[in-house]
């Protein structure tokens, strides 16, 4: 049952990822790596928070370094740069949810401005939310680039020599 | 609870309509014959002014006047407001032009005959007027409309398609909440005309843009068979 | 070297790299590869980027001449394809010694590969978002209501990009459609209608720009990083405002 579980969000996180993915025109040759990056990133994620009890900004920052890693050896497969694999595949993980929200608890502070208990909450609301979206998604590109430092030379040539230009 | 006071509201709305409901009906018929065998600009104008009114009807009429007494029935109105919008839209930009494309148009006229099914399934499961489906419930208007988009698919309202497909999943929902088997055959209508439109409306584009049509193609029916499962099993 | 080469050198450079820009990549990469061309064209680059322009200077050590160029950063669509062909670009030039005229060339090509088809993009990004409610914990009918809301949506915001409309309004409006479509899930008193109004919207989340944004800043570009980010931001905030329309509407009350 935890298995399925584990598989069904890494496959529905894959369908994200090369969805959301293609909005922005990624090269056809990198689809598959997208999907498999998102899916082991968000498979992770998942085993942190559920079963190991993590919060949020840390499993990101886990699936986020492990989608760098593997960008690394996907990337030099296709002739893409890490970004092109990495960028697509950290999609699903992007905080939306808690982003509107905190638009949303600011909108509703303004609204309940005259009753001090209720603008207190709201205000509490908000800076809870901005400050879960902005981790994440801090933690989400500090990950991501962590193998780009450790590997300079490597990262930094993924796409010498290709064959698609 | 719900599917009571769902049932209800329809006995009481074609118990105070129905003369109005048959008017639209024939004006209807009428519009879709000229359409067909006579077709010009101004039956054109007049089908568009039909579907901008017949959607009002549904969104004020049935929604705010007799649809009131159920939860979030504003909801609905706005909804049917949207796809109002869409036909007025389409009205102001002259996009669709309501010509036959020759294709796929057996499956415009059957879609165009079904609504006036529902009464009679209706009436075959033992129901008795005026708690019956009559063609000018909103998923039945919907259907006219999938109907109509089909038949006269030359070049089509993607927006009304779209409000209409969106329309038909909640009305494929509706018919397990509120035991209303009579919208099964708007759920059969959807998936084949969904993929129907998507692949032309690929196909358009297919020559200056990647991937190309054969793996888009395989995709989306994959993917409408994946849905047509659900519904199955749902 | 003499002036007009160089002049030639830095037009050309000067319009590779608004291209990449303009296509959301990130700024150190762009930096990069355009120093790299200079250097297989035997000059050195030196690039100053912002938001919207982007001046470079380009000079050969041995004659003391060199060019300086201001360019606008035209705004394309975010193009990966671009992203990775256009640096393959500048190792085939640093490695294969390429002429400027071949180089030239081969840009042309590169910039004019075909797109994504849009009907494709659509369809794809309506299951990105059914599969994304379903990652919320959204069951089957919350998932197929997302699917048809997003392709009304996101139509939507095709259509008005295509119409040329300011994109805070696009966002504005097509957040608007998305939500009213998945809020009509209310009325059929399914459980996890929360779930499907909450995430019709995702699909406009500007998730590219935003990491895009936060990549820059920890290379330590943090000027561009925060203009990107802010930008980012404030698409969010027309998201935010085109579901609360919605949401007032529907339910009177946001939270």
């Amino acid at each position: 049952m935890i298995a399925i579980d584990i598989i069904s969000d890494g496959l529905f996180a894959a369908v994200a990822a090369m969805g959301f993915g293609s909005i922005s025109d990624p090269p056809l040759r990198a689809f598959p790596y997208i999907a498999i990056l998102a899916a082991a990133g968000h498979a992770a994620r998942y085993c942190l928070m559920n079963f190991l009890g993590v919060d949020i900004v840390t499993a990101s920052l886990v699936a986020a370094f492990i989608i760098g890693t593997g960008s690394v050896f996907f990337g030099r497969k296709v002739f893409c740069p890490m970004t092109v694999l990495y960028i697509p595949a950290l999609l699903p993980m992007v905080p939306g949810t808690y982003a509107y929200k905190t638009v949303f608890s600011l909108i509703m502070f303004f609204q309940e401005i005259s009753s001090p208990t209720k603008g207190n909450e709201y205000l509490q609301e908000m800076i809870y939310n901005g400050a879960v979206s902005f981790s994440v998604l801090f933690m989400l590109a500090v990950g991501a680039t962590i193998p780009v430092f450790l590997l300079r030379e490597r990262a930094n040539s993924m796409t010498r020599g290709s064959k698609f230009i | 609870m719900m599917e009571q006071i769902f049932w209800n509201s329809i006995a009481d709305y074609n118990a105070d309509t129905w003369p109005w409901q048959i008017a639209m009906m024939s004006i209807a018929a009428v519009l879709t014959f000229i359409l067909r065998f006579r077709p010009s600009p101004w039956a054109k104008t007049a089908m568009k002014i039909y579907m901008v009114a017949v959607s009002l009807w549904i969104a004020f009429v049935y929604y705010m006047g007799y649809g009131s007494v159920r939860d979030y029935s504003n909801v609905m109105t706005i909804f049917w407001c949207l796809i109002a919008l869409s036909w007025l839209y389409d009205l102001a930009t002259g996009f669709s032009t309501f010509q036959r494309s020759g294709k796929s148009e057996v499956w415009g006229i059957i879609m165009l005959v079904l609504p006036l099914a529902y009464p009679f399934i209706s009436v075959s499961r033992g129901l008795v007027f005026p708690q019956i489906t009559t063609p000018m419930l909103p998923s039945s208007v919907a259907l006219y409309m999938l109907g109509m988009l089909m038949a006269f698919n030359k070049k089509i309202n993607f927006f009304a398609f779209l409000l209409v497909l969106h329309w038909s999943v909640i009305a494929i929902s509706k018919i397990s909440i509120f035991n209303i088997p009579e919208d099964a055959l708007l759920a059969a209508a959807c998936i084949p005309s969904m993929v129907i439109f998507v692949l032309h409306a690929l196909k358009e584009n297919s020559e200056t843009h990647k991937p190309s049509y054969g793996t888009v193609k395989m995709l989306v029916i994959a993917v409408a068979l994946v849905l047509a499962g659900c519904m199955v099993a749902a | 070297m003499t002036q007009e080469y160089i002049i030639e050198i830095a037009n050309f450079i000067a319009r590779y790299l608004s291209y990449m820009l303009g296509a959301g990549v990130h700024t150190s990469r762009v930096v990069r590869n355009s120093k790299r061309i200079g250097t297989a064209l035997g000059v050195d680059v030196s690039i100053h980027t912002s938001q919207k322009t982007a001046t470079l200077t380009v000079s050969d050590h041995d004659s003391q001449v060199f060019s300086t160029k201001v360019v606008d950063i035209p705004a394309f669509p975010i193009s990966f394809e671009w992203n990775a062909d256009l640096s393959a670009l500048s190792w085939a030039a640093h490695d294969e010694k390429l002429s400027l005229e071949a180089i030239e060339h081969k840009f042309e090509e590169i910039i004019s590969k075909p797109k994504m088809n849009p009907v494709f993009v659509l369809f794809m990004a309506s299951l990105a978002n059914a599969s994304f409610c379903r990652l919320f914990g959204g069951d089957i009918w919350a998932m197929l209501i997302t699917f048809t809301a997003t392709m009304v949506g996101f139509f939507t915001r095709q259509h008005l990009t295509r119409r040329k409309v300011n994109h805070y309004i696009v966002f504005i409006v097509s957040a608007f459609v998305a939500s009213i479509c998945a809020s009509t899930a209310l009325a059929l008193g399914i459980e996890t209608a929360e779930i499907a109004l909450a995430t019709s919207v995702l699909y406009l989340v500007p998730g590219v720009p935003l990491i895009n944004g936060l990549i820059d800043i920890t290379d330590g570009h943090i000027q561009i990083g925060i203009s990107r980010f802010v930008n980012a931001f404030m698409l969010i905030i027309c998201i935010a405002i085109g579901m609360s329309v919605t949401l007032m509407l529907v339910k009177d009350s946001l939270l």
